[in-house]
């Protein structure tokens, strides 16, 4: 599981649900939907240390730096380490919060010629970030 | 209400321990007992029954004094108005069920009690038969309809599901359930499976070594960390399959093998038999209507 460390900045919500505004250590902003408000969750409020959570499947890699895309949550990392598998391959990233993990599909791999020491921008959905006290 | 200050010097595996706990229960709390063997679950249990004395403390029953150390105190089991359960049935064998649930009676007349117990517990087709010939499971509803024969106020239950299979288990998991409700009784369970406590407990007191270290709600007893995760459940691996970079657990959660992927260097501390804490997000899961 990926594991980064951030400060709840703001946090806009509806009766149900709320999206987390996260700023990271680096100064960039991550969003987050949880299915809490500040009523029914006592961790959001601004100025809390959070960790955010989420699976090195969720890890998506573009190698454009700014892809016109639907996903908010952007950080710029470089691959350090490509470990092959036949079917999921993972590939391990440092980024200015710390080292993150992606698993992706060997065949995308291998087509999007992935290199050690390579610049991306790894993108993670709103929706499939925990957060942890 | 229960109230207790229980202190006594016990010896366990690993030598002399003091058991030293302080707590209060409120009527129709669930309460499990959790912590590894030699914590000293089974003495607070059967200090409450009456069956070991502490060397100092009180237990009160709202008003009653079932023990007081200073006052010399210390009513016997059947002055104390409790149901015990163990994991053996200790029930008649050369007795029916109906004689085995009819003996524990306080007043033989009280048959009103019993056949409510009986149908509770749906004991009736089988009222005749002799207790050697009953399944593990119909022996622990006898166990649990006699241990409420007296009426009790406090259930004791000292791992009374752990010698049966896991289909067995969930059903007995019911009838002690229903058995809480419609009596209101305060209940106190020994139990190892995270499963089953946070499916039967209001809350859960942590032994360790003779002392309470942590009282709470199940879920947050069992998952480390708060987590903003709304689909939490715990389960035990059954297995952990390796590949290449990725590990595959198989996970009983309740009665269900579930299967779920990481990489394989995050669960690598895992093992079988490992009990587990599963999380996901809400927005996950699909949802479709069994037709």
């Amino acid at each position: 599981m990926n594991n980064l460390s951030g400060k709840i900045k703001h946090i806009k919500n509806s009766e149900y649900l709320s999206e987390v505004i996260i700023e990271l250590e680096n100064n960039s902003i991550f969003n987050v939907f949880l299915v809490e408000t500040p009523q029914t969750a006592s961790y959001l409020k601004p100025g809390q240390k959070i960790k955010l959570l989420f699976k090195e499947t969720e890890v998506i890699i573009s190698k454009h730096l700014m892809p016109e895309i639907s996903i908010r949550n952007q950080l710029k990392a470089e691959i350090i380490e490509i470990k092959p598998g036949k079917i999921l391959s993972e590939i391990v990233l440092k980024s200015a919060v710390g080292k993150i993990k992606s698993l992706l599909s060997s065949t995308v791999l291998q087509q999007m010629n992935f290199s050690e020491s390579q610049e991306v921008l790894i993108l993670v959905k709103a929706n499939e970030i925990m957060l942890s006290e | 209400m229960i109230e207790c200050k229980l202190k006594k010097e016990l010896s366990a595996a690993e030598g002399k321990m003091i058991l030293n706990v302080d707590f209060r229960l409120n009527e129709g709390d669930f309460i499990v007992l959790y912590g590894n063997s030699g914590a000293g679950k089974t003495s607070i249990l059967r200090m409450l029954s009456g069956l070991l004395s502490p060397e100092d403390g009180y237990i009160n029953q709202d008003s009653n004094v079932w023990f007081n150390a200073e006052k010399k105190i210390d009513l016997p089991i059947q002055k104390r108005e409790i149901g015990l359960v163990f994991q053996n049935y200790a029930l008649f064998p050369n007795m029916n069920i109906e004689e085995n649930i009819y003996f524990s009676l306080p007043q033989k007349k009280d048959k009103k009690t019993a056949e409510e117990l009986i149908e509770l517990m749906e004991l009736g087709n089988l009222r005749k038969q002799k207790i050697q010939q009953l399944s593990g499971g119909q022996q622990q509803r006898v166990a649990l309809a006699r241990a409420l024969a007296r009426k009790p106020k406090l259930l004791l239950l000292d791992e009374p599901l752990s010698a049966l299979d896991h289909g067995m288990r969930t059903r007995l998991q019911e009838y002690i359930l229903k058995l809480h409700k419609t009596y209101n009784l305060t209940t106190i369970l020994v139990s190892h499976d995270p499963a089953e406590i946070i499916k039967m407990a209001d809350k859960v007191m942590v032994l360790e070594n003779g002392k309470i270290t942590k009282t709470g709600p199940p879920i947050s007893i069992f998952s480390e960390n708060k987590l903003s995760g709304k689909f939490q459940f715990t389960g035990e691996v059954l297995a952990k399959i390796d590949e290449e970079v990725i590990s595959i657990l198989h996970i009983l959660i309740g009665n269900n093998v579930i299967k779920s992927v990481s990489a394989k260097d995050e669960i690598a501390h895992i093992q079988k038999g490992d009990k587990v804490l599963v999380a996901s997000k809400a927005f996950n899961p699909i949802v479709t209507k069994i037709e």
